[in-house]
């Protein structure tokens, strides 16, 4: 009954010639479970559509809640009455209820409370200063003066500064939560989830611009041939010139994977340092993949739009298995998963989430991969 | 227990549905409303809980469909149609159809309410299979201003389902697609 309502869906879109090569797939193969999908006649659609000009929305209100009011004082009436059957059906029900509840079929403290943790800068001095996403501050060094800027979700560094010695701050984006920042050089840099990027304040003349990632960001580097640009994460090195570029390198993850959107970068061991010969040069569409396992190499081909979705806060899945799907999840949106469903664990999905919260990305989820769920405080527990 | 606020919203939402999906069954306008007034308000007392929308509107669906059923039953009034009403209602294939096209009248309405007024009467009437120079002289406007209007409204409504879409597709990787039906029954 519930993939009818998908289903609904899925014909509106083919009538507005909307569907993707995979729902054009999943109609057909519904149609062969579902003679009647090929018979959908919008004549009368469109007829249902005239008649809901005829239908008063506010009157008919007004009559649910006097239905309402009238048959909780039947209610009352029932409960006044002293017959001891009554009694009984009620305990047979509350038995009832109580079986339910242990068989998990209620779910009444299944509310979501996800945390509010904060956005978080280490100082120079050490010292830790919390970043109010809906405010605005002034970032100040020990002499006094002004080193950048923050407004909203962006801190900007201002490019005047001068600096003799390497000065350096940590910005740290926890889980739930995306930050933006300009550099002293002018690079931009998105942070996703779960994300923290050590820089300096402001980056010494005749030396590489170097920073230090874990985590996953986006890179817009400021073009400056004579400093080359360097991100440090974890067990690589990507050296580049001015472009951009995502890095993802969780820890939770496999591999620290590079996607080049423009320019060119090198990649290389951060054991190492860069030559030019040996490090793994990548073309604009590609992407260079770490393996943290075997510490190799992997160049491939990248679908540039999977990979930066996330700092519109969308999410594009592409035969993603269920488990990282489930890691992606829990960074965008600060939750815990208990996984008690082991088969769903191997099987892949490709699906596309814009913009949705928490609620509703379960709500398709469980529904398409069949499964149950419910909420306690910060974790969603699913069950076959 | 629901809450009035959120009641009402998804009053707002199916309300009108559910009476058209009534209308299939009772001839009389004011029996359906009156039913499916009837089901939000026993909705507003039950003490059920639903996991998500999906299983709400199941739910609304299936309770309007009983009471239609109960009052062809219990009709004194002798209605030649009244047989194959049953016989229609017990049916779930055609219960889903039904509960299908009520269901994309529904999405089309709340998109094409979203259109400027023009546009939305354009869609209307295009949707009822006039052709553009019919809707033209229906609406008393030049042949040219009706196909600039239909082809912005129809771009919106395709941006619309394809943003709105949560699911956009959810297929399993080929290999497991041949070992695993699409959905389980349930």
């Amino acid at each position: 009954m519930n993939t009818i309502f998908h289903i609904s869906r899925l014909i509106i879109k083919k009538k507005l010639d909307v569907l993707t090569p995979a729902e054009k797939l999943q109609l057909k193969e519904l149609k062969k479970k579902y003679p009647f999908l090929s018979k959908t006649d919008f004549t009368k659609v469109s007829d249902t559509l005239s008649s809901y000009d005829t239908i008063d929305k506010d009157k008919a209100w007004k009559n649910v809640v006097l239905k309402a009011e009238q048959s909780k004082s039947k209610q009352k009436n029932l409960f006044s009455n002293k017959s001891w059957i009554k009694y009984a059906a009620i305990a047979v029900l509350f038995l009832g209820i109580g079986f339910l509840f242990q068989q998990g079929y209620f779910s009444t403290n299944s509310t979501l409370d996800i945390p509010n943790e904060f956005i978080t800068l280490e100082l120079e001095n050490g010292s830790t200063k919390i970043i109010n996403e809906d405010g605005t501050s002034e970032l100040v060094d020990k002499k006094g003066n002004i080193i950048g800027n923050q407004k909203g979700k962006i801190l900007v560094y201002d490019t005047t500064i001068t600096n003799e010695t390497l000065v350096y701050n940590t910005l740290t984006v926890p889980y739930g939560k995306r930050f933006e920042i300009q550099l002293s050089d002018g690079t931009r840099v998105h942070l996703n989830a779960g994300t923290s990027l050590k820089y300096p304040v402001k980056f010494i003349k005749g030396q590489n611009r170097q920073v230090f990632l874990k985590g996953e960001a986006f890179f817009d580097v400021s073009t400056d041939a004579k400093h080359p640009f360097i991100v440090n994460a974890e067990e690589i090195n990507i050296r580049v010139l001015g472009t951009q570029f995502n890095v993802s390198s969780y820890l939770e993850d496999e591999q620290i994977t590079t996607v080049l959107l423009e320019g060119s970068v090198g990649v290389y061991s951060s054991n190492e340092t860069y030559n030019q010969e040996t490090a793994t040069l990548l073309n604009p569409g590609f992407k260079a993949e770490w393996n943290l396992k075997n510490h190799e190499i992997k160049v491939d081909k990248a679908d540039t739009e999977t990979h930066t979705a996330w700092m519109e806060g969308r999410l594009i899945l592409n035969g993603v298995p269920f488990n990282d799907i489930l890691k992606k999840l829990e960074r965008q949106y600060n939750v815990v998963f208990i996984n008690n469903d082991k088969a769903l664990e191997n099987r892949r999905f490709t699906a596309r989430f814009d913009v949705e919260n928490i609620h509703q990305v379960m709500q398709s989820f469980s529904y398409s991969a069949s499964f149950t769920y419910k909420f306690d405080s910060n974790k969603i527990i699913i069950n076959p | 227990m629901f809450t009035e606020s959120y009641l009402k919203a998804i009053f707002d939402t199916y309300y009108k549905s559910l009476v058209t999906y009534a209308n299939r069954f009772l001839s009389s306008h004011d029996e359906c409303e009156d039913v499916v007034q009837e089901v939000f308000a026993d909705l507003w007392q039950t003490e059920n809980n639903f996991p998500d929308e999906i299983s709400l509107k199941s739910y609304l669906y299936k309770t309007s469909r009983n009471k239609c059923l109960n009052i062809i039953k219990h009709n004194k009034v002798k209605d030649k149609y009244a047989a194959t009403s049953i016989q229609q209602l017990n049916d779930d294939n055609l219960f889903m159809q039904h509960v299908l096209e009520e269901e994309i009248s529904r999405q089309l309405h709340e998109a094409i309410n979203t259109l400027p007024i023009r546009k939305k009467e354009i869609i209307k009437l295009s949707l009822k299979g006039l052709k553009n120079k019919e809707v033209a002289e229906n609406l008393n406007i030049k042949l040219q201003t009706v196909k600039t209007l239909k082809s912005q409204a129809y771009k919106q409504l395709r941006q619309r389902f394809k943003n709105l879409s949560i699911i956009i597709s959810f297929l399993i990787a080929h290999k497991m697609k041949l070992e695993h039906p699409l959905k389980k029954p349930n």
